[in-house]
Order: C-alpha cells, then sequence, then structure tokens
C-alpha cells in the first residue's frame, strides 16, 4: 500500500507532533504547506498564517461557520476549487481535488490577535483521512508516521 | 506546472520540513516566537509577522510557491488544539 511520510516535530512541551506536506494548488494558491495530522480535529483546515502568506485579502474571508479552536474564535471560510497535492514514498503524487477547504479566518483582525494566533499550525483532519480512505500511522517513541493508502 | 514540478517542490519542502524537524530545539533557541521562510535546508528569512516576512522575500526576489512558511512558538507556550 502506498505510503506518505510525515516528518514528527516537538513544537509544543517538546511531545512529539506528526507534520504532513503538501502542494496546494487552485487559482489563486500554489504552495507547499506543512500540516498537522490531527485525528482529533473534525476540520482540515489553513491556519491563518499559510492563508496569508498567499496575499488573500482576509479582511474579505470573514464568513463561513463559526469554529473554536485553541481558545480563539475563526471563520471556517471555504475555498473553493483545491488541490492537495502529497507525495509518495515511492515518488508518486496522490492528488485530492475537493470543492472546498476550510481556513481560519479570525473573527477579530486586529493585531494582537493575528499575533497569537499565528502559532497555530494548518490541520489535516479526520474528515479528510475518512473521505480519502487513508489509515495513519503514528508511533511517537520511535518518531515514525504516515499516511497509507489503498489502490 | 506540470506534476514532475510539483514533485519536485513536494520533494524539497519535505526535506526541508524534516530538517526543520531535525533541527527544531537548536531553532527554537534561535529563532523563538518567530515566523520562518525555509528553502534548500536553511531558514531564508525571519520576521515577527507575516506582513513582514512577505516584504523582506519579495524584497530578496524569492518566489513563495517554493518556499515552506514556518512558525516556532515560544518555548513557554502551551495549546491544546
Amino acid at each position: 500500500m502506498p505510503r506518505i511520510s510525515c516528518s514528527i516535530r516537538a513544537i509544543i512541551s517538546r511531545r512529539p507532533f506528526p507534520f504532513v506536506t503538501f502542494f496546494l494548488r487552485n487559482l489563486h494558491i500554489a504552495k507547499p504547506i506543512d500540516a498537522l495530522v490531527d485525528t482529533g480535529s473534525p476540520f482540515t483546515v489553513l491556519s491563518t498564517n499559510d492563508i496569508m502568506s498567499t496575499r488573500l485579502p482576509i479582511s474579505k474571508m470573514q464568513s463561513g461557520e463559526i469554529v473554536s479552536l485553541a481558545g480563539f474564535r475563526f471563520f471556517n471560510h471555504p475555498i473553493k476549487n483545491v488541490t492537495m497535492n502529497f507525495r509518495t514514498e515511492t515518488d508518486e503524487l496522490f492528488k485530492v481535488n475537493l470543492p472546498t477547504i476550510g481556513s481560519l479566518i479570525p473573527t477579530k483582525l486586529d493585531k494582537k490577535t493575528i499575533n497569537d494566533v499565528k502559532h497555530i499550525p494548518s490541520i489535516v483532519g479526520n474528515d479528510f483521512l475518512e473521505d480519502q480512505k487513508l489509515a495513519f500511522y503514528f508511533n511517537p517513541s520511535v518518531k515514525v508516521a504516515y499516511l497509507e493508502y489503498k489502490i | 506546472m506540470d506534476d514532475e514540478q510539483v514533485l519536485k517542490i513536494l520533494k524539497r519542502s519535505e526535506e526541508d520540513s524534516k530538517w526543520l524537524s531535525r533541527k527544531y530545539d537548536e531553532l527554537q533557541s534561535k529563532y523563538e516566537g518567530k515566523i520562518l521562510a525555509i528553502k534548500d535546508k536553511n531558514v531564508i528569512c525571519d520576521a515577527n509577522t507575516v506582513e513582514e516576512l512577505l516584504s523582506k522575500l519579495e524584497e530578496k526576489g524569492e518566489d513563495l510557491g517554493f518556499l515552506l512558511i514556518e512558525t516556532v512558538p515560544p518555548k513557554n507556550i502551551s495549546f491544546i488544539l
């Protein structure tokens, strides 16, 4: 079964967290993104930082369902017609076309809030794993993690 | 951009991501609280805000489509997602 390898990073409290890298594309975006694989998250979302680094105007993106994350409130603003490209361990592309992907747009756009949320990463959630029929292996003690799919 | 180019960018970005993960302790001490642009296993730019980072990258003539943008949370921060 093809695998997509993840990197393990001790971002908080020296605990290992699994990250997966993908290349996001749509009409206005073409960039690599590192996302936390979070099976506890029902949503797959792009972080405020990742959205801002595409130069999309976040002040015009304050719409969508309200979600609460890490003590902050965000609009889960849908970005349309995206393709997420992953690289397998056998150097092939695993492409996922989505009608929309969520983006975390803070409900408050003042400087303090933007600064406070800048460390919240993009997230690949269990919606994505289920929809794409991906299994997730994570062994933090030996720092191994990967996504796996059946052909 | 064709699939070959996407694969090439992805391979480089994955290597950069793994490099960041390996060097995280060292980089966190140096760049605590910052936003970093990483290319070819190097921090090519750091800033306190995305706007500042984008402006610096523009001056350097860097293409954002090829760079990994990462943040380094302060050591004393802890949050549950």
